[in-house]
C-alpha cells in the first residue's frame, strides 16, 4: 500500500535523495518530522533509512513495532513501504513476539523508548530478552518522558533535573544494558546519535544475528532534559549542539570503562559491544520443533 | 463452572473472537484454577468439526473494506495479514479508519459504530445460558461462575421443602443478555442472586427488571457460599412473597 499524497509544499525541492525513500518525503514530496530542533531522533530516522536501504531490506519480511513516546512520530522518518504498527503502551515486544511466532520468516524490528521499554513495559523487555526471540529492539534513551512534559524517567541521571523534581533526582538510573545482560539477550550494544557510524554497524551486526537484539540509543531531548540542565562549563544545554556535546563527553567506550572507578563512571554512558552469544537457541525456531514434534504424535 | 467446562468454553471463546473479530476474555476463578476434576478432552478430529476458520483479506485494504454489505447489514470484515501487501502501512492501537491512520473523521468515528453493531446485533448468537427448573418457578436464582453450582444445590434441596425455585445461568456475561432475562423474569415473583462480589450483575438485572419484584443480593468476599447461605436468602424471600 502507498501513502497518501498530501503535498503542503508544492514548490520546494526535497534537499536530500533520502527524503523521497521516507513516507513523509513520498506523503509530501519533501521533509516531514514533527520532532523539536536539536532532537536525536531524526537522525536515527535517516541513518535507519539508510540502513534499510543500504541493506535491501524485504519490507514486508521486516515489520516495524513501534511504541509509545516521542518517537512514535518517527513513522514519517521511516521507509515509506515498510508496515508499521503503532502498539499499545510498552508492548511492543509482546506483539513482536506475536508476530515472530505467527510467521517464523518475519523479524520484527521493535523501536521503543525508555519510558516505553524500561518503565510501563519492563516485564515485557525481561521475557522478549529471557526467551531469545528473534528481533531487533533499538532503546531510545533520552533520560525523560519527553512526551508528556519532561516528567523524570527510570533513566534519569541521579543529580540532574526534571520538570517534576524539587532540585535534582536523587534516584539511582536503570541500566538497561546491565537489565538486556542479565535477562538473556544474545546480542547487547549501547551507542549515541553522536555515534552514527558505530549505530549502523551495531544494527547492521543485529539485522544478521538471530536472537534477541538489544541495541540502546542514547539521543538528546533538547526541550526538556537539555533546557532543565547545565553542562560542566554552566551553560545551559538547550541547543542540539550542546547537547550532543555533553553525551559525547560523558561517553566512555567499555574498553576504557573498565580502567576507571565507580565514581569516575557516574552518569557515564559506557557504549561498545557487550555480548554476542550466537550458542543459545532462539525462542522462535525451538518452538516450531515443538509444533512439529506435537503434530507427528 | 467445572473444569470441563473450561475446556469447552475455551474453544468457543477462540471460535467467536475468529467470527466476530473482538477480544474475548475467559473469566476463571481463584477456586477454579485450584479445582482438581476429570476432564474429557474429545479426539482432535471431533474438536476440528467446530473450529472456525479464519477470514483473510486477499485484496489491497481500502478496495475491499467494508462494515457493511450488499444488503447495508453489518458483517465482519475479513482480516489483513502482516506480511502481506494488503496490510496497511500504519496500524495504530488507537481507533483508526481502514487505512490505518487515527485522523481521518468521516472514516473512524463512523465504522466505530458499527464495531459496536456487530456484537449488538448478534447477542443472541454469541450469549450463552442454561436454565434449570424454571418452567413453574417463583422464586428465580440468577448466578454465574461458582455460586451456580452452589445454586444447584440449593435448587434441589428448596424442591424437597416445596418452594418453587428455579436457576437461571449466565454462562457468558458480556454481551448481556437482557432480553433472554426478561422472559425468564416475566412469571417470577423473587430474584435471588448470589454473587462473589457486591452485586455487579445484579446492577445489569436490575437494568432489566422493569417489574416491581424485589431482588435479593447474595454478596460474598473472599469465600464461596454455602448453599444454606443462599437458601436462607430464599426463605427470606418466599416469606416476603406472604
Amino acid at each position: 500500500m502507498m501513502a497518501p499524497q498530501i503535498n503542503i509544499f508544492p514548490n520546494e525541492k526535497p534537499e536530500h535523495p533520502f527524503t523521497l525513500l521516507t513516507t513523509g518525503g513520498v506523503m509530501t514530496n519533501n521533509f516531514y518530522s514533527f520532532f523539536c530542533g536539536g532532537c536525536g531522533y531524526g537522525i536515527i530516522g535517516h541513518l535507519f533509512n539508510k540502513i534499510f536501504t543500504e541493506e535491501k531490506l524485504d519490507p514486508l519480511k521486516y515489520p516495524l513495532i513501534i511504541g509509545i513516546g516521542c518517537y512514535t512520530q518517527i513513522l514519517t522518518l521511516l521507509p515509506s513501504k515498510s508496515q508499521n504498527i503503532c502498539t499499545l503502551h510498552g508492548r511492543a515486544p509482546a506483539i513482536a513476539t506475536g508476530v515472530k511466532l505467527a510467521n517464523p520468516a518475519m523479524k520484527p524490528i521493535i523501536f521503543t523508548g525508555d519510558g516505553d521499554c524500561l518503565g510501563i513495559g519492563g516485564n515485557h523487555f525481561l521475557h522478549l530478552c529471557r526467551r531469545n526471540l528473534d528481533c531487533v529492539v533499538l532503546l531510545f534513551n533520552n533520560s525523560i518522558y519527553g512526551m508528556t512534559g519532561g516528567q523524570v524517567a527510570p533513566t534519569t541521571p541521579a543529580g540532574y533535573a526534571s520538570m517534576t523534581t524539587l532540585g535534582k533526582v536523587f534516584e539511582n538510573p536503570m541500566d538497561s544494558v546491565k537489565i538486556a545482560l542479565a535477562a538473556g539477550a544474545s546480542y547487547v550494544a549501547r551507542t549515541t546519535v553522536a555515534h552514527p557510524r558505530t549505530f549502523m554497524k551495531y544494527v547492521k551486526t543485529a539485522l544478521k544475528h538471530k536472537g534477541t537484539s538489544v541495541i540502546e540509543i542514547v539521543t538528546p531531548c533538547v526541550t526538556y532534559f537539555g533546557r532543565k540542565n547545565v553542562n560542566e562549563q554552566g551553560e545551559r544545554m538547550d541547543s542540539g549542539g550542546i547537547l550532543l556535546e555533553w553525551i559525547k563527553s560523558h561517553s566512555v567506550w567499555n574498553n576504557q570503562a573498565k580502567l576507571m572507578s565507580e565514581a569516575e563512571l557516574h552518569d557515564k554512558y559506557i557504549l561498545g559491544e557487550f555480548k554476542m552469544d550466537t550458542t543459545t537457541p532462539e525462542f522462535a525456531e525451538e518452538y516450531e520443533k515443538i509444533k512439529k514434534k506435537a503434530k507427528e504424535e | 463452572m467445572s473444569c470441563q467446562e473450561l475446556y469447552d468454553l475455551t474453544i468457543d471463546a477462540f471460535n467467536a473472537a475468529e467470527t466476530y473479530r473482538c477480544p474475548v476474555y475467559i473469566l476463571s476463578d481463584a477456586y477454579l484454577g485450584h479445582l482438581h476434576e476429570p476432564v474429557i478432552i474429545p479426539p482432535a478430529a471431533e474438536i476440528q468439526k467446530h473450529v472456525v476458520e479464519r477470514k483473510t483479506l486477499d485484496k489491497p485494504n481500502p478496495e475491499k473494506f467494508s462494515f457493511r454489505d450488499s444488503q447495508n447489514n453489518v458483517i465482519v470484515p475479513p482480516a489483513p495479514v502482516l506480511g502481506t501487501p494488503n496490510y496497511p502501512i500504519y496500524f495504530f492501537s488507537q481507533p483508526h479508519g481502514p487505512d490505518g491512520i487515527p485522523v481521518n473523521e468521516d472514516q473512524v468515528l463512523k465504522p466505530l459504530s458499527n464495531l459496536i453493531e456487530k456484537i449488538t446485533r448478534n447477542v443472541d448468537k454469541i450469549t450463552k445460558t442454561q436454565s434449570y427448573m424454571l418452567d413453574d418457578a417463583e422464586i428465580v436464582i440468577i448466578a454465574y461462575g461458582l455460586p451456580a453450582r452452589v445454586s444447584f444445590r440449593v435448587v434441589n434441596q428448596a424442591r424437597k421443602e416445596g418452594i418453587k425455585v428455579g436457576l437461571f445461568r449466565l454462562i457468558t456475561l458480556w454481551p448481556f443478555p437482557y432480553e433472554q432475562v426478561k422472559k425468564v423474569l416475566a412469571n417470577a415473583k423473587a430474584v435471588v442472586m448470589p454473587e462473589m462480589n457486591f452485586g455487579l450483575m445484579a446492577g445489569e438485572v436490575e437494568r432489566v427488571k422493569m417489574l416491581d419484584i424485589p431482588l435479593y443480593k447474595v454478596p460474598k468476599i473472599a469465600d464461596l457460599h454455602e448453599p444454606d447461605e443462599i437458601m436462607a436468602v430464599v426463605k427470606i424471600a418466599r416469606e416476603a412473597m406472604k
